[in-house]
C-alpha cells in the first residue's frame, strides 16, 4: 500500500538516505501537483508551488513523528502552501489576469478516441474546473481531496482538522453546490 | 423522510454510507418522488464528471527543481550531501526506467493501435513504485458468470440490486463501466434479486437508472476496479486472461473480445498489479473506491482493452 511505502521511505530517509526522499516525491508528485493547480490554475506557478511544498517536506521531515501518518501530514502542508499561494496571488490580481473562466486544462487525448470528442469532453471538464476554482475554499478543498485526489472521510477529516460528521455534511453541502453551478451542462 | 432530508442524504447514498434503514426509507421515497429522483440523478452525473476528470502528469524537471531549491537555501549542504551526490545514483535509476520504457514501447509497438502516451507509461512505473508484489492465497469467494453473453449467471455476494442502485453512468464515456455489457436480474416483489443475466446493453443508454417499477431491471456492468491494459492486442488479452489464470489461482469468468473479469480476494489487487508489471505490460486503473474498502472486501475486476 501507498501509506506502508512512504512509511518505509520517511524511516529509510531520516537514517539518511536521501534518495528515499527523491522516492517519495515520486510517489506523490502527481498528486500535490494537481492539488496544487487545483488552486492556482497555471502550470508553473503549480510545478513551483509543489516544489516549495516539497521543500518544507525535506526540511520539516525530522519532526514528524508517526512515519505512518506521513501522507495526511504532507497534505494537511500542501494545503497550507496551497492556501497561501492562493491568497498571495489573488492580492496580486493574478487570477484576474489569468482569467478563469478562460484557463484551460491541459488537453490530454485518450488513446483510440476523436479528436472531436476529446475537445467535447475537455470543455465540459473546463467549464467544470473552472466552476470548482469559483467555489469558496472550504467547499472547494473538500470537493478536490475527495473526488479529485480520492482520499477517504478519515484522511481528510485529519488534513482539514475537523470532525468526521463535518467532513459528510460539507462534502453533501459542497457536491450539492456544484450540481447547482453547472447543472445547465447536463 | 422528506425531499429536504432526502438531498442530505445524496452523498451517503452515492458513498454507500447508508445503514440498511436508511437505505430503505431513502429509495422508498425516490420511487414515489420522481422529483428527488431527477436530482439524484443529476447530482450522480455531476459528481462522475468530476470523478473522471483526466488527473494531470507532473512536469518532468520537478525533482532536480526542488534539489535546485534546497541547494540554493543551504539545507543540503547542512546535511553534508552535494547536489552531484543527490543525483548521481538517481541517474542510474532514470537510465534503468529509461530502459524499461523503451523495452516496453518495443514490445508493443506491433500491436500497438495508437500512438504512445508518455503519461500511460508514467502511470506503469508509478505502479512498479509503488507497489510490492504479494503472494495471491487460495479463493475464498465464489463467482458463477457463463462466459456467454445472455445465459445465466448470479452471485449473491456481489452483484446485488443495492451494490449498484443509484448509480449513474456516462454511457461510454466512462472507462470504469463497461457499458456494451448490462447486467440484467429478475428481482421478486420484495426488491431482491433472484437471478443476474449478462447480456449486451441496449443501444438507449436513458434507462441507465435502475427501473424500479419493472420487474425485469438492468443495469451497466460496472466492476470495483477496471484496470485498462495499454497498447494491447486481442490476441494479448487473450494470452493475458491464460497467465492471469495460471499464475493468480484467480476465478477468471466471461471472456469476451475486449475483456474479461477477475475474482480476488481482499487485498489481492496487488499481486494482480504485480503481474501486468512482470509482463511489462502498462495499465492504468480505476476505481471509485476508497484502500480500505478494497482491501477488505472480495473484488470484481475487469482487466480491459
Amino acid at each position: 500500500m501507498l501509506q506502508e511505502k512512504a512509511a518505509e521511505l520517511v524511516q529509510a530517509f531520516r537514517q539518511g538516505d536521501v534518495q528515499a526522499f527523491n522516492r517519495l516525491v515520486g510517489l506523490y508528485q502527481d498528486k500535490i501537483y494537481n492539488l496544487a493547480f487545483g488552486y492556482v490554475k497555471d502550470q508553473e506557478e503549480a510545478k513551483d508551488l509543489t516544489q516549495d511544498i516539497f521543500v518544507t517536506i525535506y526540511r520539516s521531515l525530522p519532526a514528524l513523528k508517526d512515519p505512518a501518518k506521513f501522507s495526511s501530514w504532507l497534505y494537511q502542508t500542501a494545503i497550507n502552501h496551497c492556501r497561501n499561494r492562493y491568497r498571495r496571488l489573488q492580492r496580486r490580481g493574478f487570477f484576474d489576469s489569468l482569467s478563469i473562466d478562460e484557463e484551460e486544462t491541459p488537453l490530454q487525448l485518450s488513446t483510440g478516441e476523436s479528436l472531436e470528442r476529446n475537445i467535447e469532453q475537455q470543455e465540459t471538464t473546463d467549464i467544470l474546473l473552472s466552476e470548482l476554482a469559483k467555489m469558496p475554499e472550504t467547499e472547494k478543498e473538500i470537493l478536490i481531496l475527495r473526488d479529485l485526489q480520492g482520499l477517504s472521510y478519515e484522511e481528510i477529516s485529519t488534513t482539514l482538522a475537523i470532525p468526521l460528521g463535518t467532513v459528510k455534511s460539507k462534502l453533501n453541502r459542497a457536491r450539492l453546490s456544484l450540481r447547482d453551478r453547472i447543472r445547465h451542462l447536463l | 423522510m422528506d425531499c429536504r432530508q432526502i438531498q442530505t442524504l445524496f452523498t451517503a447514498y452515492t458513498d454507500q454510507e447508508l445503514d440498511q434503514r436508511n437505505l430503505l426509507l431513502f429509495e422508498q421515497h425516490l420511487r414515489s418522488c420522481s422529483h428527488c429522483f431527477e436530482e439524484l440523478e443529476c447530482f450522480q452525473k455531476i459528481l462522475l464528471r468530476l470523478r473522471m476528470v483526466e488527473p494531470l502528469t507532473a512536469p518532468s524537471g520537478l525533482l532536480p527543481g526542488i534539489h535546485e531549491k534546497l541547494a540554493r537555501r543551504g539545507i543540503g549542504y547542512r546535511l553534508g550531501l552535494t547536489f552531484k551526490k543527490i543525483f548521481a545514483p538517481l541517474s542510474l535509476t532514470a537510465g534503468a526506467s529509461a530502459m524499461t520504457v523503451a523495452v516496453t514501447i518495443a514490445f508493443f509497438t506491433h500491436t500497438s493501435k495508437s500512438p504512445e502516451s508518455p503519461a500511460v507509461i508514467n502511470d506503469s512505473l508509478a505502479r512498479q513504485e509503488t507497489r510490492a508484489p504479494s503472494s495471491p492465497a487460495a479463493p475464498v469467494a465464489s463467482m458463477n458468470i457463463d462466459p456467454n453473453p445472455g445465459r445465466r449467471f448470479s452471485d449473491q455476494l456481489l452483484l446485488t440490486p443495492s451494490a449498484f442502485s443509484g448509480r449513474a453512468l456516462e454511457e461510454d464515456r466512462s472507462p470504469h463501466s463497461l457499458y456494451k455489457y448490462w447486467l440484467h436480474g429478475d428481482q421478486n416483489s420484495s426488491g431482491n434479486a433472484l437471478s443476474w443475466h449478462l447480456k449486451p446493453g441496449p443501444a438507449d443508454t436513458s434507462l441507465l437508472m435502475p427501473q424500479w417499477h419493472r420487474q425485469q431491471i438492468g443495469m451497466p456492468l460496472m466492476p470495483d476496479v477496471t484496470i485498462r491494459v495499454h497498447h494491447l492486442s486481442h490476441e494479448g488479452l487473450e494470452n493475458l486472461h491464460r497467465h492471469v489464470q495460471e499464475a493468480g489461482n484467480w476465478q477468471t469468468r466471461c471472456y469476451h473480445h475486449d475483456f474479461f473479469l477477475v475474482l480476488l480476494n481482499p487485498g489481492e489487487i496487488d499481486a494482480l498489479y504485480s503481474l501486468l508489471q512482470q509482463h511489462r505490460m502498462p495499465f492504468s486503473s480505476l476505481s471509485f473506491h476508497d484502500a480500505d474498502r478494497l482491501a477488505q472486501k472480495p473484488l470484481l475486476v475487469a482487466v480491459r482493452l
